[in-house]
């Protein structure tokens, strides 16, 4: 057995750990697509770039392209914490933190490539449709369908920028200690314990707001 | 080789918080090499604490550990890693098995941490495998097999590496009675055929009296301890006895 197959099961045998993960990722790649696919129609060749609707088309792939940034490290922040405890299964066999990031690492890259193919089938065969309702937005005589090599392109290397600078990042919120208290049952209740403290003053606030409104 | 396995000397353990509390307070012991001890004691005496201090889990306020004369709170992440997957086998009360691979995967999860050549693999997969009697669920998932089963395959990873020191956290608390003779069996059979050295904590008298030596522990400190005679039978009446004295949730006794 070699440390990759370990990284494939990991996906393959837990999909539903992984799969709203995936799903935000395609969804937020996908978003990015379609922009591009309007920004670099041929039709838009017309706009002049240095004008204010040039610039604003600019303005919002950037945004978008920020968006998903954050988006992403929130999902994967996410998707980390559901794993802690088998992260800490891994370091008290034996697993040094760096094995333990380049294993986190790699399903990310996986799942992210993944991600970004997927995004951009299901962007391509859903585009004409797209392209259909921005034609009836814009009120254009034609926007047909084309082949958005450039927007393609772009999708891949920025998204694969992202997904790489954003594992790393993540990969670094791995904290040995927090992982291998996991393993120890009692520690565990008593987190829950006090979360659920934290908890308890907002569950009675609402409760009272809510027996207040229905007094009123 | 020196004959100790393990020292300990002077363990103390403050959990700091908004309330301080001095889990451990100054504990010094000594395991030989090939020994079997079991560490007994009631709800909050700090054995659980003992042990992970021990299995690095828990980093001590004060004192040092030595196994095999070396001191784990001083090495690097690095080096505590590789002497993880060499020195130490962990078995847990709840199996801690990676849910995401086989039985087979699980167990030589610590070879392949490790970049083992495929082919030593296999032939200690076999030895292992064999010994325990697991040879029937290798492909399942950690899902299909049942509490005892899990636990066999638990002890499988912590032993194909072939540790110095297996540490066991209640390796029973999970398991109907049946089960747990069963796994205590292969304990003592896995120590008298590999001459590995096992501290087990557990707070069942009967599981304890399959060691050589049991050590008492209350309110942080060692408190007596007891070597097993001729018969386990009467072991087995001691240990009772020094719990009930103990007191501390042992009335049912």
């Amino acid at each position: 057995m070699s440390f990759n197959h370990i990284v494939i099961q990991n996906i393959l045998r837990d999909k539903w750990t992984y799969i709203s993960y995936f799903l935000s990722s395609v969804f937020s790649i996908l978003v990015f697509f379609f922009f591009l696919i309007t920004a670099f129609h041929p039709m838009m060749d017309a706009i002049d770039p240095n004008s204010a609707l040039g610039i604003a088309m600019i303005l919002c792939s950037m945004i978008v392209y920020i968006f998903s940034f954050i988006f992403i490290i929130y999902s994967m922040l996410a998707f980390l914490k559901k794993k802690t405890k088998s992260l800490g299964v891994f370091i008290i066999s034996g697993a040094s933190t760096k094995q333990v990031r380049k294993m986190v690492f790699r399903e990310n890259m996986l799942i992210a490539f993944a991600a970004i193919i997927t995004a951009i089938v299901v962007g391509l065969i859903v585009s004409p449709l797209f392209l259909m309702v921005v034609k009836n937005v814009l009120e254009a005589d034609s926007f047909g369908m084309y082949v958005p090599v450039q927007a393609i392109a772009m999708t891949v290397i920025l998204f694969s920028v992202l997904f790489f600078i954003v594992s790393k990042i993540t990969t670094r919120f791995i904290k040995k200690e927090e992982a291998v208290q996991l393993l120890k049952a009692d520690v565990t209740q008593e987190k829950i314990n006090t979360s659920n403290a934290m908890e308890a003053p907002f569950i009675h606030l609402s409760e009272c707001s809510f027996i207040t409104t229905s007094q009123s | 080789m020196s004959d100790t396995i393990l020292n300990v000397q002077q363990l103390h353990k403050e959990y700091v918080g908004e309330v301080n509390y001095k889990a451990l307070k100054g504990i010094d012991f000594q395991l030989k090499r090939n020994e079997f001890v079991s560490v007994m004691g009631p709800s909050g005496s700090g054995k659980t604490t003992f042990l992970n201090c021990i299995s690095t889990i828990d980093r001590p306020t004060n004192g040092s550990i030595t196994i095999n004369q070396k001191n784990p709170y001083e090495l690097n992440d690095e080096d505590l890693a590789k002497f993880r997957r060499s020195e130490l086998g962990f078995v847990f009360q709840d199996f801690n098995l990676v849910h995401t691979l086989t039985v087979e995967e699980n167990i030589l999860l610590p070879l392949t941490l490790d970049a083992v050549m495929a082919k030593e693999m296999t032939s200690r997969l076999a030895e292992v495998v064999a010994f325990l009697g697991i040879e029937d669920i290798m492909k399942k998932r950690t899902f299909e097999i049942s509490g005892g089963q899990k636990q066999r395959v638990a002890i499988a990873r912590a032993v194909i590496h072939q540790p110095s020191l297996l540490l066991a956290d209640e390796p029973t608390g999970n398991l109907d009675s049946k089960a747990a003779n069963s796994v205590m069996t292969l304990f003592q059979s896995i120590h008298e055929t590999f001459q590995s050295s096992l501290l087990m904590v557990t707070h069942d008298p009967y599981v304890a009296s399959f060691a050589e030596r049991v050590i008492f522990m209350q309110d942080g400190m060692l408190y007596n301890e007891i070597q097993k005679g001729d018969h386990k039978q009467q072991f087995y009446q001691e240990i009772v006895d020094t719990l009930t004295f103990l007191g501390g949730g042992y009335h049912e006794l």
